[in-house]
């Protein structure tokens, strides 16, 4: 429509300059007198006209005397456009197996419209040359061109090309592809858009592929314990045209898990669900999710994902200290006791000389009631801290606390109380820097911070994802439901402001029922929220506040069989024990064919070990194994290498490091991973529209579709970046021009007519 | 038939009153020997239970359970120190009173000093997670309460009976769990058990009497005063029903009244220091024992 009006499509408008014939001549300052002239004359005819009509009519008068002088002028567009038979526009199809997919409508396959795009010409440029791409670039014909590549690194393969093209001058990259990026593609588009090649992306597939449901992620923790609990959670995305329900299954083998039905509505394209299942016995095990969709599912191959767990017995050490004999003391204990993998270790002050142990090793463990050297403080994973003073500890004791966050890597949980946080003098311990609140105390003669009252605890967006606050529910409404149905809590500690780095993840939100007997104590008011539970990382490590102590409410005024208590505080426990890092850390990361091993060696006190032998032992899939020598990268007690694996397959790595001075065989500590071997095209097959959208805009290209490519020639003439010539294009014959003309006289004749002027 | 009841009540206890003997029987015995036909009057405490505000949840706050008892005088309830007492109400408030001062005094518990009283049934129960129960050698319990109790123990409540003594009291008391916890068994706890040892070592179950024979060298209570038969009276126990994992759920203070010793501490220098001391150690040990466990 626009090219109609205008004769041009816009992007020559966008990027020509309006020009004129340059001399204006004798006939056109003539033909302007004239009209001039002739409007003076006219004039008089309209004296008897109020001012307002009249101001109308003129005014309507010289436009239309503009526009015909502005045709006089000779006006036209200068552009600059591609010198023709010198230019080379690359035409790059994707050949990746999701290719292979039928397009829209389903008639044909994407590779075949895009074949048939490229024997049409689709750039409608004398000099094109072909490309396919999946994991790699490669020039090709239309022969080779097969959807065979088990990935799509679209942005990879554009790069590459734009940046690296050495047979003349590249004007344009016609992509062909359905911009399913599958994971390890780069997502920087800078040195794309440094090469300044314009990008045209021919879209091809649909944007959802409905009737499909796909087992889009799948999360769940690596390395569980024997015989536990095991919840995962899974992303389902998919394109159901009416309200129905999926079944989740979990096998290992042959052998079912779990099994759930997981419901789909067509407006909640992606839903979140977990699914609980035993972990069994020690040892490697290669759990499969799927679902089961019906037989008409466009896509069955995107309906099941593996994961390698490794179950093996793990210990998480916890110290609890204690000041108070209270209730969340105990409901804590019994709902950590449900866990095999936690081991608690409990120090409690009975009276101002008695203290209480409780999961101790042995007589000698706490008996000091601290850990008696920074050794011993690092062996555990997680320290609670209870309605304890301050002043309970010495200073040497403080700063092992806060370098037990900062440099060990370890969690800090504060709970509430009467001698917790600033109410018990923690604002002016070391600690304190590490706390994701600014701890202040109350003035001399003010209440204390800790008070009753009762609130309901709710959780923020981030909370709902976190496991710091899971409380278990297979979908977000469901998770939300379990809170909102929580009894209330019965105390709160008034926190400082929140630091950069927190996050809050449970509000207290809700009017507060004042207790009887007691000072009126509203700590929120109108529904308004304040934080209740904050983390925020320091250090190598991470620091929890907990503003209440009241939780055990939520054992005691809920059915027996309720467990969310218990799942609140094995998953927050749990996880802050469990993410405090190890002496000896291995990370392995899967390449597509290749594996980087990376390991971290420290002592006891945590000090990096430089000077070490570290070797690994790679178990390939077919059992045969090789050696590899990890040499020091970087210092800090880090050494790595990356080895080649060309067979997809699950990897054993076993690591032999030895510390300079040490005697004895060295430590031995192993994982595994799972290199290739996975069909990632058939997920997030539908077109990507997105990063094809990115990709042009960036480039300053565009996208089409593949029955619209009428100005797609043009495009690529006027937008290329080739060798280009400068070219006046004339403007004096567009409609537009004309048309304006007749609707300005149109409208003055139809005023005067109105008002009796004719 | 109320009015007729609640007079000759009052009667009773006016009598008791004036005689400094009956006084000095002690609450077990006098509240045998004492009697009135009073049982409708229990009605107004019920409506009271039922209205009490929740409680500061920042605190250990003792927790009274009010139950019905069988029989009539002598039995569901007595006559004492001029007024009509219930077996549920036996020792209250005043143990729990003075038990909070003390623990506030000699632990870093900290204990309302404004004990509760609640019902089985009532819907905050489980605000207290632990309760007692005293003088229930008469007890019964409907099945909401037998239901209600059971929850509250399973979800980690903690129950401690006291004040009962001999076969007769102790098999209506198991009767009546049987039926919150059927199929569980009660077991004497050996001295080496941890609820022996939490904050005070102690060697030896001390037998605190009803206040008026404390002066006697036996301190076992004579058999007439309570329910026949009585078996022997000599050796106080702590009984106990445990969870599956071991953990204490309930238990029985047999054959002694150990809040009696809180309740009367005032009665002299030489009964504190020979009952008071004692039933505060054992109660201290209960209680920090029910907050760890």
């Amino acid at each position: 429509m626009f090219e109609w009006f205008f004769k041009y499509p816009r992007h020559v408008y966008q990027q020509g300059e309006l020009v004129f014939a340059g001399d204006l001549g004798l006939l056109w300052w003539l033909v302007a007198a004239l009209l001039l002239a002739l409007s003076v004359a006219f004039a008089r005819r309209l004296t008897g006209w109020p001012w307002h009509r009249r101001a109308a009519i003129h005014a309507l008068q010289f436009a239309a005397v503009a526009v015909l002088l502005a045709i006089l002028a000779a006006p036209g567009l200068q552009v600059l456009r591609l010198s023709p038979g010198v230019n080379t526009v690359a035409l790059l199809v994707d050949t990746s197996r999701s290719m292979a997919l039928p397009d829209v409508g389903g008639d044909t396959s994407r590779m075949a419209l895009a074949k048939g795009l490229v024997a049409d010409g689709v750039a409608g440029q004398p000099k094109t040359v072909l490309y396919g791409f999946d994991d790699q670039l490669r020039p090709a014909e239309m022969a080779t061109l097969e959807p065979t590549g088990e990935r799509s690194r679209v942005v990879h393969a554009l790069t590459h090309l734009a940046a690296n093209y050495d047979q003349g001058a590249l004007a344009a990259i016609v992509l062909l592809t359905d911009g399913a990026q599958t994971p390890g593609d780069a997502d920087d588009l800078d040195a794309l858009i440094a090469a300044g090649v314009p990008v045209h992306a021919v879209g091809l597939g649909a944007l959802t592929i409905v009737g499909d449901a796909e087992l889009a992620e799948v999360s769940v923790p690596r390395r569980p314990p024997p015989n536990s609990e095991v919840t995962a959670r899974v992303t389902i995305r998919h394109a159901w045209p009416d309200v129905g329900e999926v079944k989740l299954r979990v096998r290992d083998g042959e052998s079912v898990l779990a099994a759930d039905v997981v419901a789909l509505d067509p407006d909640i394209p992606v839903v979140v669900a977990d699914v609980t299942f035993a972990s069994g016995a020690d040892g490697l095990k290669e759990v499969t999710f799927e679902l089961l969709t019906p037989e008409d599912d466009p896509l069955p191959s995107n309906d099941s994902r593996t994961r390698l767990l490794e179950v093996v017995e793990a210990e998480h050490r916890v110290l609890y200290l204690e000041g108070e004999p209270r209730w969340e003391y105990k409901f804590i204990r019994r709902a950590v006791e449900e866990d095999p993998a936690i081991k608690l270790v409990t120090w409690l002050r009975t009276t101002p000389r008695k203290t209480y142990r409780q999961g101790v090793a042995d007589a000698d463990e706490l008996v000091g009631g601290f850990p008696a050297s920074l050794e011993g403080l690092y062996d555990y994973g997680l320290v609670i801290l209870g309605s304890l003073s301050a002043g309970t500890l010495d200073d040497d004791q403080h700063a092992w606390l806060e370098s037990f966050v900062s440099e060990r890597g370890g969690s800090v949980l504060v709970l509430a109380g009467r001698e917790a946080l600033a109410d018990g003098g923690w604002d002016v311990k070391p600690l304190s820097r590490a706390l994701p609140i600014v701890l202040e105390r109350a003035p001399d003669g003010a209440p204390s911070g800790y008070t009753a009252g009762e609130y309901a605890a709710h959780p923020t967006p981030a909370g709902l994802d976190s496991p710091l606050a899971d409380i278990g529910g297979t979908s977000d409404s469901a998770r939300e439901e379990r809170w909102a149905t929580l009894p209330m809590l019965g105390d709160y500690q008034r926190l400082g402001p929140l630091k950069a780095g927190a996050t809050t993840l449970l509000e207290a939100q809700g009017s507060v029922r004042v207790v009887p007997g007691t000072e009126p104590t509203v700590i929120v008011r109108g529904g308004a929220a304040v934080p209740l539970l904050v983390a925020q990382p320091y250090g190598f490590g991470q620091a929890v506040v907990l503003a209440t102590a009241s939780t055990w409410r939520w054992r005691m005024r809920t059915a027996p069989e309720d467990d969310r208590h218990g799942l609140f505080w094995r998953h927050l426990i749990r996880h802050l024990a469990g993410a405090a890092p190890t002496t000896r850390r291995l990370s392995l990361e899967p390449g597509f064919d290749a594996l980087d091993l990376k390991v971290s060696l420290k002592d006891a006190r945590f000090t990096p070990i430089a000077d070490a032998s570290v070797t690994a032992r790679i178990t390939a899939p077919t059992g045969e194994n090789f050696d590899a020598v990890l040499p020091p990268i970087g210092g800090d007690g880090a050494f790595g290498t990356t080895v080649a694996t060309a067979i997809p397959g699950v990897y054993r790595v076993d690591v032999t490091a030895r510390a300079s001075g040490e005697g004895g065989a060295g430590t031995t500590f192993s994982r595994l991973a799972r290199v290739g071997g996975r069909d990632v095209e058939a997920f997030n097959a539908a077109m990507n529209a997105p990063l094809l959208e990115r990709i042009a805009a960036a480039t300053g290209g565009r996208v089409w579709t593949p029955d619209d490519l009428a100005g797609l020639e043009q495009a690529i003439a006027f937008g290329g970046s080739g060798i280009r010539e400068r070219e006046r294009m004339p403007l004096w014959d567009a409609p537009i021009l004309y048309i304006v003309l007749v609707l300005l006289k149109c409208i003055e004749w139809s005023l005067r007519r109105l008002w009796g002027g004719i | 038939m109320l009015a007729f009841s609640l007079h000759m009540a009052k009667r009773m206890n006016l009598l008791v009153d004036g005689s400094g003997a009956a006084v000095a029987m002690g609450s077990s015995l006098a509240r045998s020997v004492i009697a009135v036909v009073a049982a409708t009057a229990v009605g107004p405490f019920v409506a009271a239970a039922e209205l009490q505000p929740a409680h500061d949840l920042t605190e250990f706050v003792p927790t009274r359970i009010e139950y019905d008892s069988v029989g009539g005088a002598g039995e569901a309830f007595y006559g004492y120190d001029g007024r009509v007492w219930e077996r549920w109400e036996t020792d209250f408030p005043q143990a729990e009173q003075n038990f909070a001062k003390r623990v506030n005094q000699l632990t870093n518990v900290v204990a309302s000093r404004q004990p509760a009283r609640r019902k089985l049934t009532a819907p905050n129960l489980g605000d207290s997670p632990l309760i007692y129960m005293s003088d229930v050698g008469y007890m019964t319990l409907s099945g909401p309460e037998m239901r209600a109790l059971r929850q509250y123990l399973y979800n980690g409540g903690f129950l401690w009976v006291d004040d009962f003594w001999g076969d007769a009291e102790w098999a209506s008391f198991e009767r009546a769990m049987a039926g919150v916890l059927p199929g569980r068994r009660w077991r004497v706890l050996p001295i080496q058990h941890p609820i022996f040892h939490t904050v005070f070592d102690i060697d030896e179950m001390p037998q605190i009497p009803a206040r008026d024979i404390a002066y006697r060298a036996d301190t076992a209570e004579p058999p007439w005063v309570h329910r026949f038969p009585t078996g022997s009276l000599d050796v106080p126990t702590i009984r106990a029903y445990a969870d599956d994992d071991g953990r204490l759920m309930a238990i029985a203070t047999h054959n002694t009244d150990i809040a009696d010793g809180w309740e009367r501490e005032s009665y002299g220098e030489w009964y504190f220091e020979r009952f008071s001391t004692q039933s505060y150690r054992v109660g201290i040990n209960v209680i920090v024992y029910a907050l760890t466990h």
